[in-house]
């Protein structure tokens, strides 16, 4: 059973590493219970809610209750106050996971680092076809 | 409506809640999810009722400018129709009583109302600390949410006047007010203190006037100190060694850790009408984890605990 990957903590980042059978319906990675919301798109992790929501009040939160307002507020006061936190995971997870300096993580960035598995389509039209004729 | 919920939401208040309530004190050592349990539905009942105050102060003044104007024109207007004097002794009760009502859950509401410190700070902060105490262990708060102006916290009064004649009596009050304080072991071991405190100084000044009128002002100057402790393990973080220019920033070295304590001043402002003793200053989250922050900042992981 997956392991929950979201990184939970405020001034100190880790792994939340409870045993989970959700995944989440926008990032894919694996939550557990505390650490997702049920959003208009499904079970949505609290990383990904809080990029989307807003941070004006930790009570009465719709958005996943008092730890869905935490992730948002980290991201925000991340953002505001340029901290940079301390991560005190595993190693594992500091390769996986981990944020760097500017906050994005192997997750961030997966669309921008596809490997060309598969060569260029070739032309059908044989050898010479692009020059003009 | 928003009165009916906020009834609905203080009957389901349990003992100890209701007794935070009426002391407007809170002291003990509990887990964080305790404490979270324990305020969300208080910091909720005040949200609910700020906004019913304001709704009640609203139609508190519309009903005090419709009774001029429903005196001045439409009960005239109404009687000249020949309408019903029943009618229009009820329309101008309704008038009259309509502000009346508003006016007096006004006041009532202001009179029981909680500093907006314990959800715009004290609750955030718990949600915030939750993510980083180590699980289970407790979490010492104090705080006393009565207000900076109450007897117990006046520290020293004395008349500045001397005997001048056009100003017969200066009174000055100091007051001492350590309003929030907290523990947490966090979960890399290290330990967390915090402190505010304000301090105010009121002057009651008794002018007499060249026409002989008594005239009387208050006057007021407040500061809040901000204080956090930050004791890191030494087998788990080194101190980086910072110009010794940095006021801010005291490091103290211990046997088993080293002390962080870093301290920020503020200045309170804001007008003080006449004697109220209701001044809410509300201290947002941010400066305190600022300073928590900076502790970190000037905090490297030790080689042996990277990546472990």
């Amino acid at each position: 059973m997956p392991t929950c990957t979201v990184r939970k903590g405020f001034f100190l980042l880790r792994e939340c590493n409870q045993l989970t059978t959700h995944l989440c319906a926008r990032c894919g990675r694996p939550a557990c219970d505390e650490h997702t919301a049920q959003q208009d798109d499904g079970l949505v992790c609290t990383e990904c809610a809080a990029k989307t929501g807003s941070t004006e009040s930790s009570t009465g939160s719709a958005l996943g209750g008092r730890r869905g307002w935490a992730h948002r507020y980290r991201t925000d006061y991340y953002s505001r106050s340029h901290y940079t936190p301390i991560y005190t995971g595993t190693a594992a997870g500091a390769a996986t996971g981990a944020a760097t300096a500017d906050g994005f993580d192997e997750f961030d960035r997966r669309s921008f680092d596809q490997e060309v598995s598969e060569p260029l389509e070739a032309d059908d039209d044989g050898p010479g076809t692009l020059l003009d004729s | 409506m928003s009165l009916i919920a906020l009834w609905r939401t203080h009957r389901l208040l349990t003992p100890t809640q209701r007794r935070v309530l009426s002391e407007r004190r809170l002291s003990g050592s509990y887990t964080a999810e305790q404490w979270l349990g324990l305020l969300e539905r208080i910091a909720e009942l005040d949200r609910q009722a700020d906004a019913a105050r304001k709704r009640c102060g609203l139609l508190a003044i519309i009903g005090i400018i419709a009774v001029f104007l429903g005196l001045m024109f439409l009960v005239p207007l109404l009687s000249g129709m020949g309408a019903p004097a029943w009618l229009v002794g009820i329309l101008a009760l309704l008038l009259v009583g309509l502000p009346i009502v508003c006016g007096a859950l006004y006041f009532t509401l202001r009179g029981r109302d909680l500093p907006n410190n314990l959800r715009e700070l004290i609750y955030p902060l718990l949600c915030v600390l939750r993510e980083d105490v180590a699980p289970n262990t407790p979490l010492e708060l104090e705080a006393d949410l009565r207000g900076g102006m109450v007897k117990d916290k006046r520290t020293d009064e004395q008349n500045l006047s001397r005997g001048r004649l056009r100003y017969p009596k200066i009174l000055e009050t100091h007051y001492l007010d350590p309003w929030l304080s907290g523990a947490a072991a966090l979960a890399d071991g290290s330990t967390l203190r915090w402190k505010v405190a304000d301090r105010i100084r009121v002057r009651r000044i008794t002018k007499r006037t060249a026409r002989g009128k008594v005239k009387t002002k208050y006057k007021h100057k407040s500061k809040r100190l901000l204080e956090v402790s930050l004791g890191l393990r030494h087998k788990s973080y080194q101190i980086k060694t910072e110009p010794a220019t940095d006021q801010q920033v005291q490091v103290r070295p211990g046997e088993r850790r080293d002390a962080l304590r870093l301290t920020k001043l503020m200045t309170l402002s804001g007008s003080m009408m006449g004697r109220r003793r209701d001044l809410d200053w509300t201290l947002p989250l941010d400066p305190l984890l600022e300073l928590v922050s900076t502790a970190y900042g000037r905090a490297v992981r030790s080689p042996s605990t990277q990546g472990a």
